[in-house]
């Protein structure tokens, strides 16, 4: 029976005078290279450490409206089973929420999620998996409404401490760009679970999940990763 | 590293143009969508002179037709003078009763205005007013001085917060009468529970 995976797995079916033998233990695998020399590569059961950063978001501190940041730290485990957990923070003032009112809505964000990480070929991952994120934010609006004889009503509304809660589906893929650094995307699919929201005036967006008008919703990030790798020669 | 930049060149477009599609509104800014009460004038007074007038020129023109009937040949200049008359007041007395009027001016009971109305810029006549209620106070009281009258009137109601399309709005309910110095008042709202822009008021004086 193998217990080899992934990226080590490919390297030695490349190597046709290698053999894998299962250790008890399954945590060495056994090998003899071309000299016949016996060796040794250990495949701890924390496989890899990844350091992930969303630089497609840097595109909104040029943009007028919005600021966000997002990164993430993921622990790739022997079977390619990875556990991540993802930050973020977002700040939006949209212009169409509200015509009348200068409208802000911020938040801190966190998703922690499992996913496969299946190897394509080497340098290539793809990643399928299932995420639960949430989210802690608040809105204001600052709203004016002119009259043509009277002074001008103003006025204005906080709420504080609102909290959101949904699911993901990810479905991505990344591919090795130089060393440890990865290019990768993931594409997701969001359902809302719950949310705080009021009447008449709706919270327009939940940082981390996006517009409150869809209960379910697509979302593409793009990263760079950096990986730490255990166990290799 | 050319390999790698062909296959994610389809993201490094798709960035821009999912960026750069959220288009930036271009009517933003304070709203002009401002609660509002209807209001009719009937000028009752003028209503009474023109039908007056109206009864003289008619009686006048029954007078000049018998007498051009009896073979009179010098009243033809007079009954056309006569008809002409009587067409221009009864124009008059449709414009009255449908409420049309031309307002001078308009003020808030603390000497906010003028409020400039359509008919003030174009020295038309109008037969309905738009008169805009006070959204910071539970209570507006009007000066409106048509030709040489100056009267007051005013409104109370509940006012609340609410959305209409894309704005902050202000709703106006349970509008009443607070004050008058016109003959009489009557409103008009065809619904159970009436906003102020759905009630219509019709004043006489």
């Amino acid at each position: 029976m193998l217990f080899v995976y992934g990226q080590e797995e490919q390297n030695m079916r490349a190597d046709s005078s290698r053999n894998t033998v299962d250790a008890e233990s399954n945590i060495f695998t056994q090998r003899t290279d071309s000299s016949g020399i016996n060796d040794t590569l250990r495949i701890p059961f924390i496989r890899r450490i990844e350091l992930s950063f969303d630089y497609s978001k840097l595109v909104s501190f040029a943009l007028p409206n919005e600021n966000k940041i997002e990164g993430g730290l993921a622990i790739v485990t022997k079977p390619n089973i990875g556990i991540s957990l993802e930050f973020g923070y977002g700040e939006k003032m949209p212009e169409e929420h509200f015509k009348n009112a200068d409208y802000k809505v911020t938040g801190l964000y966190g998703r922690a999620g499992i996913s496969y990480h299946a190897p394509f070929n080497p340098g290539t991952n793809f990643i399928i998996g299932a995420k639960y994120g949430m989210s802690n934010y608040q809105d204001e609006a600052t709203y004016t409404i002119e009259s043509s004889l009277w002074d001008p009503f103003v006025d204005s509304f906080k709420r504080t401490d609102l909290s959101a809660r949904w699911v993901e589906f990810i479905l991505g893929s990344e591919s090795k760009f130089k060393g440890n650094f990865y290019f990768g995307f993931i594409f997701r699919f969001r359902a809302l679970i719950s949310h705080d929201n009021f009447s008449p005036f709706e919270v327009f967006s939940i940082p981390g999940y996006g517009r409150t008008l869809d209960k379910t919703i697509p979302a593409l990030n793009l990263y760079i990763k950096y990986m730490i790798n255990f166990g290799n020669r | 590293m050319k390999r790698f930049l062909r296959k994610y060149l389809i993201y490094l477009i798709l960035i821009p143009l999912v960026y750069y599609s959220c288009q930036e509104c271009d009517d933003c800014g304070p709203s002009q969508n401002e609660p509002i009460v209807n209001l009719k004038f009937f000028n009752i007074d003028s209503l009474i002179k023109v039908e007056d007038t109206l009864t003289i020129i008619e009686d006048s023109l029954e007078v000049v037709n018998q007498k051009i009937d009896e073979g009179d040949t010098t009243l033809s200049d007079i009954k056309v003078n006569l008809e002409n008359q009587q067409a221009f007041y009864i124009q008059v007395k449709d414009n009255i009763n449908q409420g049309k009027i031309k307002i001078d001016e308009v003020f808030g009971s603390n000497g906010e205005g003028p409020l400039l109305f359509k008919d003030s810029l174009t020295n038309d006549s109008l037969t309905n007013f738009r008169f805009p209620l006070d959204m910071n106070r539970d209570e507006s009281t009007f000066v409106v001085n048509i030709q040489d009258r100056n009267d007051e009137i005013g409104f109370r109601y509940d006012r609340e917060i609410d959305k209409g399309g894309k704005e902050i709005i202000i709703r106006i309910y349970n509008i009443t009468l607070l004050t008058s110095s016109y003959d009489s008042v009557k409103v008009i709202c065809n619904k159970e529970i009436c906003t102020s822009n759905e009630t219509t008021y019709k004043i006489y004086f």
